[in-house]
């Protein structure tokens, strides 16, 4: 499988100026030499805790950070290094679906003005008859039928479902080959996440994107995604296809995670044993450590000391662990 | 274990804005037994939380409990919604508290965690030196090393300030704890551990617990009794193996349908349409729009909650 965005030992860095008198920088490792690779029309999900990292690196694959350390590729182009023609390119190919649905539409524009505006930037000389005829097309890939209906429409007139929509369609105008979505259904009801969740699935066999998907919702996510990568402070601790990774985590993390999700099914009713992992929260300081030594039930010397590698531990699972080696 | 606790008959809750009146919650009974975990689910302005509001009867203005009747089961029994001022200070907190949503963010930011724990105490009529022995005891109950009492609330994460409010929640020794989204915004790990503290709680304490949530695998994995409510009704309950293994209101089984499940291989299916707006009048069963079953008498008559079978009562004309 081609890759169309991939990682090479991602870092960055954000510091944190602390004291008023005794001036203390504090760096913080949001991404610690990630690696990634995100194939065509694949829809790669990205788990973690809030402070993960999960958002920074959806941010860094579209370019709107600056890095630390290592390259990221965009179908074999280094993104960091292009010239200004190529960005626009690159704009063009990659797109973004919002977590806020009531944030993130502009509340003076209509529903028209809201899509159409990023297709008619990528096609300068292009008719008004066409432009209508391409948002409509859309506006019905996602759902919101008849689209005539909606054209006229403001982001007040809308619910939250049919807004998460408009930003789907936004992104999708343009025929992208590559799409982040950061937490795209967090924010809506749970009646109408399913819908929203089967549009991108859609979208994603009507168009060939390739997609991240960012979220903090396992279930979620291994609804949606061929591969899943379980991301702890800044580090991918675990790759593997979705349904290998719920039925059998290996990492201790993700291992936690996964016996942590409720089960809409009350014969697997909790007790009162508490997940394995230790509480207390800290950053990675870019220490020469596993990212979850200080929490790990199963910690040794070694994972002090040194930072395990990535190894395949099974047909395409990879996992950064020293329990494996 | 069938003794209730608290019993809600027939109430009705309004907001009395300037130019509409929302009728938030219709009429609706419900049972809380001792030592019994309750989950109650529902969409965002399904009305649970402002249910959850009338258990303490803290439902303000341009709020109004228009009718209805609250009964604690206590050392005596009690009509909630009649009490006076002094009677809800010894009824709140002491008999019922609550861990509100978002309640992380509610914490005094300029004070040490050890003092607002004592507040609490000490306004219920504990004296200072037994609430001050309590303080430790109370944060090591809600899995918290007792050295939080010194910190300030911004020192510590999401998931410990929760902790805090766990533990002022228990702060008075109450017989019922209702928490309302209390984990929502917490990480799934972090649900998990404050989950299994309040079993525990369950189990030594022998409280009973109101989950007021829209997560309902959370509720499969936590209560004995769940109550779906819609545009504020309540339109199925039962225990929770008869709820999810034979949902029979359209609307649980759609939302049902509508959740992943780590465990199944399913296509999922969203509900089609939105929640009707509370501020109307509404005719016929107010799901009747987006149900996939409706007939005409759904558009027409509104549906009474009746008893099904054991223990299980549905509002829904498919079976009455």
């Amino acid at each position: 499988m081609n890759s169309v965005i991939e990682l090479e030992n991602v870092t960055k860095i954000f510091t944190n100026t602390q004291g008023i008198i005794r001036r203390k920088k504090k760096r913080v490792y949001a991404l610690h030499d990630v690696n990634l690779s995100i194939g065509e029309k694949e829809i790669l999900g990205l788990i973690g805790e809030s402070g993960s990292g999960k958002t920074t690196l959806g941010l860094a694959v579209l370019r709107l950070l600056d890095l630390e350390g290592g390259r990221i590729l965009f179908k074999g182009k280094d993104i960091l290094s292009m010239d200004k023609r190529e960005i626009f390119k690159f704009r063009e190919k990659t797109e973004m679906i919002f977590q806020d649905p009531y944030g993130s539409l502009n509340p003076v524009q209509s529903v028209y003005k809201i899509i159409s505006t990023p297709y008619k930037v990528f096609n300068k000389n292009v008719k008004e008859r066409d432009v209508i005829e391409k948002v409509m097309d859309t506006l019905e890939m996602v759902g919101l039928t008849p689209p005539e209906q909606y054209l006229a429409k403001y982001p007040n007139q809308l619910s939250g479902g049919q807004r998460q929509r408009v930003g789907i369609a936004r992104a999708i105008i343009t025929n992208p080959e590559f799409l982040v979505a950061d937490e795209p259904v967090s924010m809506l009801d749970v009646s109408l996440r399913a819908d929203v969740l089967n549009i991108l699935l859609e979208s994603r066999l009507k168009l060939g994107t390739s997609i991240l998907f960012i979220s903090h919702d396992i279930a979620v996510t291994q609804y949606v995604s061929d591969r899943i990568a379980v991301m702890h402070l800044g580090q991918i601790v675990e790759i593997a296809e979705s349904t290998e990774l719920v039925n059998n985590p290996l990492h201790p993390y993700t291992q936690t995670l996964i016996n942590s999700i409720p089960i809409p099914d009350p014969k697997k009713k909790w007790d009162t044993s508490e997940p394995k992992a230790l509480a207390g929260e800290y950053n990675n300081e870019g220490k020469n450590e596993c990212s979850f030594a200080r929490k790990c039930p199963f910690v040794m010397d070694r994972c002090r000391n040194s930072r395990p590698k990535m190894i395949e531990k099974g047909d395409k699972h990879y996992v950064a662990c020293y329990l494996y080696e | 274990m069938n003794e209730p606790l608290l019993e809600v008959k027939d109430i009705n809750v309004e907001y009395r804005l300037r130019e509409k009146v929302v009728k938030a919650v219709r009429g609706i009974n419900l049972r809380i037994n001792k030592k019994e975990i309750v989950g109650i689910v529902g969409e965002s302005g399904c009305g649970k939380s402002t249910l959850a509001m009338t258990f303490l009867k803290l439902v303000d203005s341009p709020g109004k409990i228009t009718s209805g009747q609250i009964i604690y089961h206590g050392k005596t029994d009690i009509d909630v919604l009649k009490l006076k001022p002094s009677g809800l200070r010894k009824y709140r907190w002491k008999e019922v508290s609550m861990i509100f949503q978002g309640s992380m963010n509610a914490l005094n930011p300029v004070t040490r965690i050890e003092e607002q724990i004592m507040d609490t105490m000490l306004e219920h009529g504990y004296d200072q030196e037994t609430a001050l022995k309590r303080v430790d005891e109370l944060l090591r109950v809600a899995g918290l090393n007792p050295s939080v009492k010194n910190s300030f609330p911004h020192e510590l994460s999401g998931g410990m300030k929760q902790r805090v409010n766990i533990a002022i929640s228990l702060a008075c020794e109450p017989s019922l704890v209702i928490a309302d989204e209390a984990t929502t915004a917490l990480d799934v790990v972090v649900q998990r551990q404050i989950m299994a503290r309040l079993l525990k709680l369950r189990d030594e304490l022998g409280i009973s617990l109101v989950f007021i949530t829209h997560d309902i695998s959370l509720v499969a994995n936590i209560a004995d009794r769940v109550y779906v409510m819609y545009a504020g009704k309540v339109v199925e309950n039962a225990p929770v193996e008869e709820l999810f293994y034979n949902p029979k209101h359209p609307y649980t089984i759609a939302l049902l349908n509508s959740i992943p499940s780590i465990q199944k291989d399913k296509k999922i299916k969203g509900i089609p349409g939105t929640p009707p707006d509370l501020s109307k009048p509404i005719k016929g069963c107010p799901f009747a729009p987006r149900c996939n079953k409706a007939f005409d008498k759904c558009h027409e008559v509104e549906p009474d909650l009746i008893s099904i079978g054991q223990d299980h009562e549905v509002s829904c004309h498919l079976y009455g």
